[in-house]
């Protein structure tokens, strides 16, 4: 009789286990929208204090926000920041020193000039580029203890990396309130917190940047960033032009490198990030070439001649949605 | 066996079958598929069941945008912001790739799936 009583109770304690907790929190934060999906007993908190936190560091990060450090830190030149701050100008100038320029921390007054902060189409004439690229190149951020310092013109904008490095604080806050079944995702950029409750991986669809009702195809993920930059995401357009808002900072224009999406796949969220931008400026061949010499992470570099371009530490666990619409190319 | 070993059992029988029910009722009524959340400064402000809905109608959301609701879908008509992103987005009628006026900071998510085949956790790009 014990026997059968200790195995329905094991049965009532498998079933109890098959819908484990789920919570989800979506918002607007960082430009984008914002979801949070956190599996476990204690979710519900855990999803508050994520989504908390983030907006915490919308208002640390922001260039807009008139209460931000990073908007005295443009204003006054010189500010107090806070540890994550810091952290975070730091990588932007370590990112921008690993791309040799391509990764810019420095374009805010191109995103100004374009119009891309109000939301209002300008084209700026030659010589204004020749001005605000000088300006741009000119910047650079003194960084010592809690303080940072400009130097030279221009500001800082961050929405290239911001989003990337959030993603990782959120994942560790996360992990050390115990979730181990999370994913996250800021716009472009989805951070995976180990794997699905039933130990199956997560399935991360990347969006195709021809048709953004349909996918390009899905990867298999597990603790990971994958982050993609697209020239649909934000734009203008006029008189058939399309004007989009990722700007290559040599010319001061939206990049032309015949890539029209990029996504970099790899551990670290704030990498991927900064480089998802950079291998988009960067065009194939520039890709590649970094891939080969940099290493430690994958991509998915979709060409606007309809060739998609995958690295082989990614091509086994990513599968094309539609195998007629693309040809697929393996980098090694 | 005792009699109450016997109703002991059933109860653990009949509590099993409940619980076996209610999760395969879960699953196959996809509890939020089809739903679009209409978001305003971060607050819901409308959810919508777009399978319920048979006639077209209009909704004033916030001081600038205006949504459209249609039978199993769902646009943004007209609205105040400089880029006309959100009203060039056209309609939606799956979670895939939601509708945003970052400007007036409107959304519009549809929840769960209403499309067919293999579904994503989260979606890259978007």
């Amino acid at each position: 009789m014990k026997r059968i009583v200790c195995i329905l109770i094991a049965v009532m304690l498998l079933l109890s286990g098959c819908s484990e907790e789920k919570s989800s929190v979506n918002f607007m934060a960082m430009d984008t929208i914002v979801t949070f999906t956190i599996y476990g007993d204690s979710s519900g908190d855990a999803a508050s204090a994520a989504k908390e936190e983030l907006l915490k560091l919308d208002e640390l990060f922001s260039a807009y926000n008139e209460k931000s450090e990073i908007y005295a830190l443009n204003h006054n030149r010189q500010a107090a920041v806070s540890e994550l701050t810091s952290e975070l100008l730091s990588q932007a100038v370590f990112y921008s020193e690993l791309t040799g320029g391509v990764f810019c921390y420095s374009m805010l007054p191109l995103m100004d000039a374009w119009g891309f902060s109000s939301g209002e189409l300008t084209i700026p004439s030659a010589e204004e580029l020749e001005v605000l690229l000088e300006q741009c190149h000119s910047l650079s951020i003194s960084l010592s203890g809690s303080s940072a310092e400009l130097i030279g013109d221009g500001g800082v904008d961050l929405g290239g990396i911001a989003k990337g490095y959030a993603a990782v604080h959120i994942a560790e806050l996360l992990s050390s309130m115990g979730v181990t079944s999370a994913v996250l995702s800021l716009g472009g950029n989805v951070q995976t917190i180990g794997v699905k409750p039933d130990g199956s991986k997560w399935l991360v669809a990347v969006l195709d940047p021809s048709d953004t009702n349909a996918y390009l195809g899905m990867i298999e993920s597990e603790d990971e960033a994958i982050v993609t930059s697209g020239a649909y995401q934000r734009y203008f357009e006029q008189d058939g032009v399309r004007y989009h808002h990722i700007i290559d900072p040599e010319t001061g224009c939206p990049a032309d490198s015949g890539v029209i999406s990029a996504t970099v796949i790899c551990d670290n969220g704030t990498m991927a990030d900064a480089l998802s931008t950079s291998l988009f400026i960067m065009g194939v061949e520039k890709s590649s070439e970094f891939w080969r010499e940099t290493g430690g992470f994958d991509f998915i570099l979709v060409s606007e001649d309809g060739t998609v371009f995958v690295t082989e530490g990614i091509a086994d666990r990513f599968s094309l949605s539609d195998p007629n619409a693309y040809t697929l190319e393996v980098i090694s | 066996m005792k009699i109450s070993n016997k109703i002991l059992i059933f109860s653990f029988v009949t509590a099993v079958v409940l619980a076996v029910a209610a999760v395969v009722f879960i699953h196959s009524a996809g509890i939020g598929e089809g739903i679009a959340v209409i978001y305003l400064k971060g607050e819901v402000v409308e959810e919508i069941d777009l399978n319920a809905v048979t006639e077209s109608y209009t909704i004033d959301v916030g001081d600038g945008n205006t949504v459209l609701v249609e039978p199993g879908r769902i646009s943004m008509l007209s609205a105040d912001c400089p880029d006309q992103l959100c009203v060039k987005r056209g309609a939606i009628s799956d979670s895939l790739y939601p509708i945003v006026c970052l400007p007036n900071e409107v959304m519009i998510l549809i929840s769960g799936s209403t499309g067919s085949g293999q579904q994503p956790d989260a979606i890259a790009g978007r």
